[in-house]
């Protein structure tokens, strides 16, 4: 859905394309952008819960071939799975060369990171021109439900600024079908988050890419983002390390005011903790049930912007 | 069968979610997938439980699972309600039966079966209300979670009613569980396209002439008093409206307007905007099933419907969604219906009662001056930026 010339058919009833149309549609107004990305219904009700859904489901693809999109995604739902539409075979008979069936099967077809995955390997397809690796990077997975994507993004390429390095593609967000050819031409992969480590190896063995397991998360774990690029592109990542150093502690010096502070944290989750624990040696906090209750979000705040943000919340509950 | 591109409104599951989840002390169940759990959780904003069925639960049966939830969580509740999704449903498992469980209520509403309205009323239908004869208030009906009117609309009808010396009863959907052991006999609607059936209609709030039409009904009813207060309050609101739709109509042609809601509030609209401001309504786009009226309607459920709605005959003024505020997003705009994203709100704002009428036009007054402003500094030279000197 991220793919900005494609139409995505959710075989399934309404109600189903609502609920994703409907946290698009929250996120997009919340990023004041006006684009709204295409998904069509195949509007399944009892009637082909009893007769089956595939006659729907060829009307649904006639009509998304008739708007020319550049690429066509058929997502199957549970309802589909269940009732046991032969999705790819009405597919593959709709002799359109551009559609592609993500088989996510709703809930039959796993959880919420299985159809991200699936999605991901689908259209992987339409990658790999043939070129040499060009040394940009490509960013794979961003969550495009979550609210902060396009600050990680911001983040993202600050920090690949300073080692000289530019993200050309971003698989798959707010792109081109056609620029979903350049996957596997970029120099290195970054995941969004170690949940996509298959994906990854799939890519670096299809491609030959090496990846980067994560978006980088904590002070530590930024600069350690900074050199691990470096390593894989062959370049000097000490002036990069070394300028972000300073600009972490300039940081961690507009917060002096939280040194010291009692703090509980509420609702830590265990991939948290290594950078509950970085916070505490930081800022010298005293964890314990007493002291202002702060949480660290989920997913994890992104490299040091991402901290900056997440340490003004905490400021904002530390006076209230 | 029609074209459905973004469909705009939910499935009948979170309609049944929707009013359950109003009840205080009523514990809500969706057997279903995550999936299925997640968009009502977020947008309800309701302690929710799920069954969070996989593939195994679907092979192997998934009324174990419920069970099992049931039995952790029934000790928190007053009562507990299973709303049924669509796989559960297809696989005809059976939920309606559970030994030991008798006393859970089970609404089979899976999302194929049809609108968030039916789902609704399904719901509705299903509480344990008892009507108390004796009981002098009167319920309300047609409260819903996703509706953005909703706390105001039960706030306004309350002090409407205590003008009158009336309380109000049950409120569906939202008030204790303890309360719907206790409804008036009598109700009165906020939203007749989610009417209950319980009580003996007693009219609606929805509108200035409606509410006092109907305040006078109920104080026949009860042989109460008619609050003269109320009737006073009523035509103040009127020529305050009527003042500054003059004071607008002075400067300034009649807006064209489309109208997008459920099929009541949006007539009501349409009704007040031909009222206060002699306004053209281009379309009253519903986003459930049509009733009758004398504007031009249509259904308006999926994007492409407010799209061809839209550019068939461009607005001057859209009260909607903030999909509809996307489509058009040169027109003035008041937000009227579920979404409303991409803005702050944070109070309760009625649309019944005379509040309501006075809010709906502040908001449509207000939506219409600044873009008439916008325009007649567009179309004066020199003005192009800054106020005319």
């Amino acid at each position: 859905m991220a793919v900005t010339d494609g139409i995505t058919i959710i075989h399934g009833p309404d109600g189903c394309a609502h609920h994703t149309t409907s946290l698009l549609h929250a996120l997009q107004v919340d990023h004041d952008r006006l684009f709204s990305p295409i998904i069509l219904s195949s509007s399944l009700t009892e009637s082909e819960i009893i007769f089956g859904g595939e006659e729907a489901l060829g009307k649904a693809i006639r009509s998304a071939v008739a708007r020319k999109p550049g690429l066509i995604c058929v997502l199957t739902s549970c309802v589909s799975a269940a009732i046991g539409d032969d999705v790819q075979s009405v597919c593959n008979s709709s002799h359109c060369p551009d559609i592609i069936v993500v088989p996510t099967g709703g809930f039959l077809g796993g959880g919420f990171s299985e159809g991200v995955e699936q999605a991901l390997l689908a259209l992987s397809v339409l990658g790999g021109s043939g070129s040499e690796p060009d040394g940009s990077v490509t960013l794979i997975g961003e969550k495009n439900l979550e609210y902060e994507v396009d600050a990680h993004y911001r983040e993202l390429s600050r920090l690949l600024s300073l080692l000289g390095i530019h993200i050309r593609l971003r698989f798959i967000r707010n792109v081109s079908t056609a620029a979903l050819s350049q996957l596997g031409s970029g120099s290195l992969n970054i995941l969004r988050d170690h949940s996509l480590e298959e994906v990854g190896e799939s890519f670096r063995r299809r491609f030959g890419t090496p990846y980067i397991p994560s978006f980088p998360v904590g002070f530590s774990g930024t600069l350690r983002f900074l050199e691990q690029v470096g390593e894989q592109l062959g370049i000097d990542s000490r002036q990069a390390v070394k300028t972000e150093r300073e600009n972490q502690e300039q940081l961690i010096g507009n917060f002096r005011d939280l040194r010291g502070a009692n703090v509980s944290f509420y609702g830590l989750s265990s991939s948290a903790l290594p950078l509950s624990e970085e916070l505490i040696q930081r800022f010298d906090l005293r964890p314990g049930t007493a002291g202002f209750t702060c949480s660290i979000p989920d997913p994890l705040p992104v490299g040091t912007a991402g901290l900056s943000r997440m340490l003004h919340r905490w400021r904002r509950v530390c006076r209230a | 069968m029609r074209e459905c591109i973004n469909a705009l409104w939910p499935c009948a599951m979170t309609g049944a979610v929707s009013c359950l989840g109003g009840i205080a002390g009523m514990g809500v169940i969706i057997h279903g997938s995550s999936g299925c759990y997640y968009y009502p959780a977020t947008v309800l904003h309701r302690e929710l439980h799920c069954t969070f069925l996989i593939e195994q639960d679907i092979i192997f049966g998934a009324a174990d699972r419920l069970r099992t939830l049931i039995r952790e969580i029934r000790d928190r509740y007053g009562s507990l309600a299973v709303v049924n999704t669509c796989t559960p449903a297809i696989i005809g498992d059976d939920i309606t039966d559970m030994p030991g469980c008798e006393d859970v209520i089970i609404i089979d509403s899976p999302g194929f079966l049809g609108s968030y309205e039916s789902g609704y009323r399904l719901a509705c239908e299903s509480l344990p209300v008892t009507i108390d004869h004796d009981h002098e208030g009167v319920n309300l009906d047609g409260i819903s979670l996703l509706d953005p009117f909703a706390q105001g609309n039960v706030m306004e009808a309350e002090r409407i009613l205590s003008l009158s010396g009336i309380p109000v009863a049950a409120v569906f959907s939202s008030c204790r569980l303890e309360d719907l052991g206790h409804a008036a006999p009598h109700t009165l609607s906020t939203n007749p396209d989610l009417s209950s059936p319980w009580g003996e209609p007693a009219g609606s709030l929805l509108g200035i002439d409606l509410t006092l039409q109907t305040v006078s009904g109920l104080t026949e009813i009860t042989r109460g008093e008619y609050p003269e207060i109320l009737q006073r309050e009523a035509e103040r609101a009127e020529e305050r409206i009527s003042r500054a739709a003059d004071r607008f109509l002075r400067r300034f042609d009649p807006p064209s307007a489309a109208i997008f809601g459920e099929f009541s509030y949006a007539e009501y609209a349409c009704r007040v905007l031909e009222k206060y401001f002699d306004a053209t309504i281009t379309v009253l786009g519903s986003r459930n099933r049509p009733g009758t009226t004398h504007f031009r309607v249509a259904e308006a459920s999926s994007l492409s419907s407010v799209r061809d709605l839209l550019s068939r005959d461009p607005p001057d003024l859209i009260i909607g969604s903030s999909f509809e505020q996307m489509v058009c997003p040169g027109a003035a705009f008041v937000p009227f219906t579920y979404p409303l994203r991409g803005m702050v709100r944070l109070r309760d704002r009625p649309l019944i009662g005379i509040q309501g009428e006075l809010g709906l036009m502040e908001d449509v007054l207000n939506a219409c001056m600044d873009q008439g402003v916008r325009t007649e500094l567009h179309d004066l030279p020199g003005t192009e930026s800054g106020f005319p000197g």
